[in-house]
């Protein structure tokens, strides 16, 4: 019922749709960095298609299964995430199960379990013993197997998860790991991830279209509430500048790399409050956009704060890259959410289970990867 | 004095008054009132020094609708009297050992780090807000004789559990982390723990009282 961790790779953590609803405690939402990686992951990993496929039957269901939804709809009040299609429970897997975050690098993993079935989404390089297995489908592993997952490549971000999910300590209805106040596990090498099934169910294995816009180079903001503590000329470079993605990254906050933002006059506030996605820019000039980890209140400048519709844009932010803040008003934000939602509701359609008997898969063997591309759709956003 | 409103993003709204000592308290104020009867779209609020933050759902609320019913609710808010949170007493050992930097604040203040300690444990504190950490508590109320800087190179890990001040306030560190404060001391208490039904001890507009222990009461607790 486990997997044991070799290696921990760069940055890797368990990971829900987070904790929401807990600002005032001083808790962070914290959470998937990429809500959308962790969301399709899910979907795949789960042994049936999504009820509203047409054509879809309900597949034989193991029972442990049921329960485990049960389990995890528990917390199916939490609050809104911008994200959150969350259906009634799937065979399995629902959209906040949770599911391995891998940053920068993924981890290096045997299979302790009799099977298991995996499912990766992002670009990230992956073997099972030594052959190449592809991302955005789900696989079968078997006892005894090593899982190494490489580089990141597009979007620094991807996510394994299993059917049935893993196990984890469940605090403030979130399995999510937050280490800074010792919440979940922290992977070393010898540590066993939990996962709440022994075998790998017995229905299709499932692949969804490549996503052909997963990275974008510029996110859409909403002014902030001391925009105007920046002087005139920093005001205006914030927005015409390229920002650097400095090696200050984690899943707290990024540092920008730029022109320095001369403040008017001071660069502190009483402190206040924060959300995800608030660029802050402290007494050095330095912009910090805050991610999944965030501090909950700030004394430094709010200039300006990332749309919902743009937050897993944030989240696939690689070190290295640049990007540039494009303001919207709130209205147009609105709009945004509402085209993100639809876009991706049409990859969550393209998941269609492997053709044909996939003899390689359940034998634990590699597929040929060329069968993901080979969908084509014409669905896609 | 209205409060202004702003924005944050799509899915937030800040809502700060102007600089006084009823900030806070309308803050606390409209935070307790919005999670007893929250209004359609509310997803959750964070009280601040002198402003909150609201986080609401753009699909169901819009910020317009949103300001008109936080107007409507603050008018009704400012004749009604805050209800005060609950007490607590909360034991802290004083000692060197663990108010690392009691003796040189007592020494720049030309007092005793006994009688730094006999004021800090002589007030009667509010919870302003939680922020920073989970369960780190801004605590107002500090003895004027006892405000301090912060230190210019904040420490790269503050013991959980310190007890330190800066500026006008006071707290507790629920968890080891980075700080700038000055530590003048150290409770046994958990201030945040996963394995209580309410993982944070203090809430906000909690009232906080510190009583003086000794290092053997410390070790023993």
């Amino acid at each position: 019922m486990t997997l044991l961790v070799r290696q921990p790779g760069l940055m890797t953590s368990l990971q829900d749709l987070g904790r929401l609803g807990h600002l005032a405690q001083g808790v962070p939402p914290s959470g998937a960095l990429d809500c959308e990686g962790l969301m399709l992951a899910n979907a795949l990993a789960q042994d049936r298609l999504t009820p509203s496929h047409p054509g879809d039957t309900e597949l034989n269901v193991n029972p442990s299964l049921k329960q485990i939804s049960r389990a995890d709809s528990r917390h199916q009040s939490k609050p809104f995430n911008g994200f959150d299609f969350r259906r009634p429970a799937l065979a399995g897997n629902s959209q906040d199960t949770v599911a391995l975050e891998m940053i920068g690098h993924g981890p290096t993993l045997e299979v302790e379990a009799n099977s298991l079935r995996i499912a990766l989404v992002g670009f990230v390089q992956a073997s099972l013993d030594g052959k190449p297995l592809a991302s955005w489908r789900s696989h079968l592993l078997r006892k005894g197997q090593l899982l190494k997952l490489g580089p990141v490549e597009q979007g620094h971000v991807a996510y394994l998860a299993v059917a049935g999910g893993f196990d984890g300590p469940l605090v403030l209805g979130s399995r999510s790991t937050y280490l800074r106040a010792g919440v979940g596990l922290k992977l070393e090498p010898g540590k066993k991830l939990a996962t709440h099934l022994g075998d790998a169910p017995s229905g299709p294995l499932l692949q969804m279209a490549v996503p052909s816009n997963w990275i974008c180079p510029s996110l859409r903001v909403v002014e902030g509430p001391e925009i105007g503590m920046l002087g005139k000329a920093a005001r205006d470079d914030f927005f015409k500048a390229k920002w650097r993605i400095s090696d200050q990254a984690d899943r707290m906050g990024i540092r920008l790399d730029g022109p320095r933002l001369a403040h008017s006059q001071k660069s502190e506030i009483a402190p206040s409050g924060l959300v995800r996605g608030c660029i802050q820019v402290p007494g050095d000039g330095r912009p910090i956009l805050l991610l999944a980890d965030h501090q909950t209140t700030g004394g430094y400048p709010r200039v300006a704060c990332v749309i919902t519709a743009d937050l897993p844009l944030a989240g696939r932010l690689a070190p290295g890259s640049e990007i540039c803040f494009e303001c919207v008003t709130w209205a147009e934000a609105k709009t945004a959410l509402a085209d993100r939602k639809a876009a991706f509701q049409a990859l969550l359609s393209s998941i269609r289970p492997i053709p044909g008997l996939d003899l390689d898969a359940l034998s634990g063997v590699n597929l040929v990867s060329g069968a993901v591309d080979a969908l084509a759709l014409d669905d896609m956003p | 004095m209205p409060p202004r409103f702003h924005l944050i993003g799509d899915a937030a709204l800040n809502i700060e008054w102007p600089q006084g000592p009823q900030a806070n308290a309308l803050a606390r104020g409209l935070h307790a009132s919005l999670m007893a009867d929250p209004p359609i779209g509310y997803q959750e609020s964070l009280p601040a020094l002198q402003s909150l933050l609201l986080r609401f759902d753009p699909l169901t609320t819009d910020p317009q609708q949103l300001e008109l019913a936080l107007t409507k609710r603050l008018q009704g808010l400012a004749s009604t009297v805050l209800k005060p949170g609950r007490l607590w007493r909360i034991p802290v050992c004083y000692d060197p050992k663990f108010g690392l930097d009691i003796e040189a604040l007592a020494a720049a203040k030309k007092m005793t780090p006994e009688r730094l300690a006999e004021l800090h444990a002589a007030k009667t504190y509010t919870a302003l807000f939680l922020g920073f950490l989970p369960g780190f508590a801004y605590l107002g109320g500090l003895d004027e004789a006892l405000t301090a800087p912060r230190h210019d190179m904040p420490r790269t890990k503050v013991p959980s559990g310190s007890v330190a001040l800066a500026g006008e306030l006071t707290a507790i560190y629920p968890l080891e982390s980075p700080g700038g404060w000055q530590i003048i001391g150290r409770t046994p208490v958990k201030m945040f723990d996963v394995a209580r039904p309410e993982h944070s001890l203090l809430a906000p507009g909690d009232e906080i009282q510190f009583f003086p222990i000794t290092l053997a009461a410390f070790a023993s607790s």
